[in-house]
């Protein structure tokens, strides 16, 4: 229909939006996402349904498929290990070892400087959390800046009603469309840029039951000139026919403001995320544990057949769920518990393969590799790490900078702030090496002292400043570190079998 | 079959398993010497510092182990279960049946394989040891290294270590399975089989062509630290006791029915 308002997803947005999406579960470590087919990848035996089973009379079953019920089973035995986040901190902890001196803009902000966001983050956090989180997790951190201007019409009428700027970081999963201005004084900022989010709606009593609503922000700039142009702000929300069920976009209001020097929103385009060669990894650890978790969780329960004629009451009495029956004169084969020994040796080698790939971002290094670094390699990291942090900082401090021009324009409005946040370029790329460094050189040592091996462990543990370091180094005091070489191909007893054609019990020949 | 063609069948065992065992030492020795002489090159350079010396040398083992080292020791087992593939083509010939192995001889085969692939194991790690203190000395002390001639010399000593030990422990194996299926097929006589010449131990010069009940065995000395039931002369001794019957030892042994 002629008023019927639809939007777009860039072609950029489309492409990246699973990857971001990737990125974000992996580094939250949303537990219930994870476990979705994509994430947590169907065995053939989940795949298939071959008969649907029936439960006794008096005791309704779920009736589930054999292969939903497996893999009903499979998700609860699986968890994810989330090894993207102390990745994330560690270089956290690399860029900002220093705080961000911000002298020059705090008169600026003022006492603001302690809450930019409006929701109690500093100007310091906001920086070192958001925007350095945000670059790390997706490569493209993107900050607007905002005064509530859907509740005013001009910048004045805005600081007349008290509405103080604030910044905000724009999750790129919620810009889904925007342009980018191709020529002239202003190339590369945005002309136009689109957002959706969702908001609980304000309730007058806490009897009315919560109601989400999801809203797009729509941002224009039309320029006028080199110096000016009039920033259009237009809201709208998402709403539900409620006889047709139908969705369509209402505008909510559309506010125009003259003499802008620019759209405020403000991002790094075109960069990786920094965590895109470790996610698969992540992933594929994911995958791993949950194989290992579902096969010793399996085999813990001893499984216990009766063979002969027995009634129906009779196996109601013996527990028919429990215990299961054959037919007469039926022989049952034992069938050896599987090794998992391959599948731990993987998921080392994998979690080998995420430090060095998380702290070696430049080399690309193949998860499987079996490369050893030598002395002029390691040299090569510290360099490579070192120019490669220092280059970032550099980006991450303009692109602050910028959104604190658009504030300051909100604020004062005037478009020639020259206020600046400075980056310390001091930072502690031996840390991360030397972690590594040390880790080598005790590697055969620590492997031989298992009590040693655990002590390190615990330092390694309580250094990366996790919620859970408690839980940690219980699980590491308990482990088991006993040195046991393992077995990449047939089992020693496998190899004898195949010479022996089986083991006979006490059989001796004629 | 005459004795002619049982001991040709012998020789031509002994001849594989020694075969075997070399190819396992030296191809152990070359995979030791080609990646540690590709680990430690940077060794060679001659402004390395001690701290990026210990390093590369205190990961070496592991490194090993990544590059394949597991794979190749898991060759031992394939050393083990070739001397039983062996033994049961004896037995058949002998009693025209195979040997049966209950489950508590592979449990104990399996335990015994185990312990020779450890002790493959620490042999590297000791060797790996020798080089790290090697190299380390040398770091130390900033004189030039020569990477290759430093791994060479201490690996010459891997290869006829490991073929020794293994020379040993798989005739040792033979011997005993032999003897302990020996009961199964009633057979109580040993014929001590194996060459008489210039490199023969007096031991076994003394013993070999003889036939000898369990008993016999029992008190042999061979002078070693090793059982002669199982070792007869010792370390490399190339003898074997091959079960017979009593027609055969009579008929085709000229067995008179003692030793004198």
């Amino acid at each position: 229909m002629a008023n019927e308002i639809e939007f777009f997803e860039h072609p950029e947005y489309s492409e990246h939006k699973s990857d971001w999406t990737l990125y974000e579960i992996l580094y939250e470590g949303d537990q219930d996402c994870l476990k979705s087919s994509q994430y947590l990848w169907p065995h053939e035996l989940e795949a298939t349904d071959i008969a649907t089973p029936t439960g006794a009379p008096d005791r309704p079953t779920l009736d589930l498929k054999p292969g939903t019920r497996i893999r009903l089973i499979r998700e609860q035995r699986s968890t994810y290990t989330n090894e993207i986040e102390p990745v994330i901190s560690r270089w956290q902890s690399v860029f900002f070892k220093k705080d961000p001196d911000t002298s020059e803009v705090e008169e600026l902000f003022g006492e603001n400087v302690n809450d930019v966001t409006g929701e109690g983050e500093s100007l310091n956090t906001f920086i070192k959390q958001s925007v350095l989180a945000n670059r790390l997790i997706y490569g493209r951190p993107i900050i607007f800046t905002d005064a509530g201007m859907e509740q005013a019409v001009s910048l004045q009428d805005q600081r007349v009603k008290g509405l103080r700027p604030f910044f905000r970081i724009i999750n790129p999963l919620e810009m889904k469309d925007w342009q980018m201005i191709l020529a002239g004084t202003r190339k590369g900022q945005f002309e136009a840029a689109r957002f959706e989010y969702e908001v609980i709606e304000p309730r007058t009593s806490m009897r009315q039951q919560p109601r989400t609503t999801i809203y797009s922000k729509e941002l224009l700039f039309q320029q006028t000139d080199d110096k000016t142009g009039t920033y259009f702000y237009n809201k709208y929300r998402l709403d539900t026919d409620a006889q047709t069920k139908k969705e369509s976009w209402v505008l909510v209001s559309s506010t125009p403001l003259s003499d802008f020097p620019n759209l405020p929103l403000r991002s790094i385009e075109n960069e990786k995320s920094w965590i895109k060669d470790v996610a698969p990894l992540a992933l594929k650890l994911f995958n791993l544990e949950s194989g290992l978790d579902n096969i010793h969780l399996y085999q813990s329960y001893q499984r216990l057949f009766i063979s002969g004629s027995l009634s129906e009451e009779q196996k109601k009495a013996m527990a028919e769920y429990i215990i299961g029956f054959l037919p007469d004169n039926a022989v049952v084969t034992s069938i050896e518990p599987v090794s998992t020994q391959s599948l731990e040796n993987r998921i080392e080698a994998v979690k080998s393969a995420i430090r060095k790939v998380a702290f070696n971002q430049w080399r690309q290094v193949d998860s499987s590799s079996k490369a050893v670094e030598g002395a002029d390699t390691q040299r090569e990291v510290k360099e490579a790490i070192t120019s490669l942090v220092l280059s970032e900082l550099e980006t991450l401090e303009t692109l602050v900078n910028n959104a604190i021009k658009d504030y300051a324009f909100f604020a004062t409005g005037k478009a020639d702030y020259t206020g600046k946040v400075k980056f310390s370029k001091e930072i502690d790329v031996d840390a991360i090496v030397e972690e590594i460094t040390n880790y080598n050189m005790i590697k055969d040592d620590l492997s031989k002292l298992p009590t040693w091996r655990k002590a390190i462990l615990k330092k390694i543990a309580r250094c990366q400043n996790l919620p859970e370091a408690d839980e940690i180094i219980a699980e590491i005091d308990s482990a088991n570190f006993q040195e046991t070489n393992p077995s990449l191909g047939p089992s020693i007893r496998d190899t004898l079998l195949n010479v022996t054609n089986g083991p006979e019990n006490n059989q001796t020949p004629a | 079959m005459d004795p002619k063609t049982i001991k040709r069948q012998l020789k031509l065992f002994t001849d594989a398993t020694d075969a075997e065992v070399k190819l396992f030492a030296s191809g152990l020795q070359k995979f030791l010497e080609r990646n540690l002489n590709q680990l430690l090159r940077d060794l060679e350079r001659g402004d390395i510092k001690a701290a990026e010396a210990a390093n590369l040398l205190g990961a070496l083992f592991s490194n090993l182990r990544q590059r394949g080292l597991d794979n190749y020791i898991e060759n031992v087992r394939h050393l083990f279960a070739n001397q039983l593939d062996r033994m049961q083509t004896l037995f058949t010939t002998f009693t025209k049946e195979k040997a049966v192995f209950t489950s508590q001889d592979i449990t104990t085969f399996e335990t015994m394989i185990k312990f020779h692939e450890d002790k493959v194991f620490s042999t590297v790690g000791t060797y790996v040891d020798d080089t790290k203190a090697a190299f380390m000395q040398t770091v130390i002390a900033g004189g030039p290294i020569d990477v290759s001639q430093v791994v060479a010399n201490v690996s010459d000593r891997i290869e006829s270590n490991i073929t020794t030990e293994f020379t040993t422990a798989l005739m040792g194996f033979n011997r005993a399975v032999n003897m302990a299926k020996a009961d199964d097929f009633g057979l109580s006589l040993f014929w001590y089989e194996g060459p008489d010449d210039d490199l023969t131990r007096p031991f076994c010069a003394e013993h070999v062509g003889g036939v000898y009940t369990k008993e016999d065995i029992a008190k042999w000395d061979n002078g070693t630290d090793l059982d002669p039931a199982i070792y007869l002369g010792g370390y490399n001794c190339r003898h074997q006791l091959v079960p017979v019957t009593e027609k055969y030892a009579k008929e085709e042994l000229d067995w008179n029915g003692n030793n004198d």
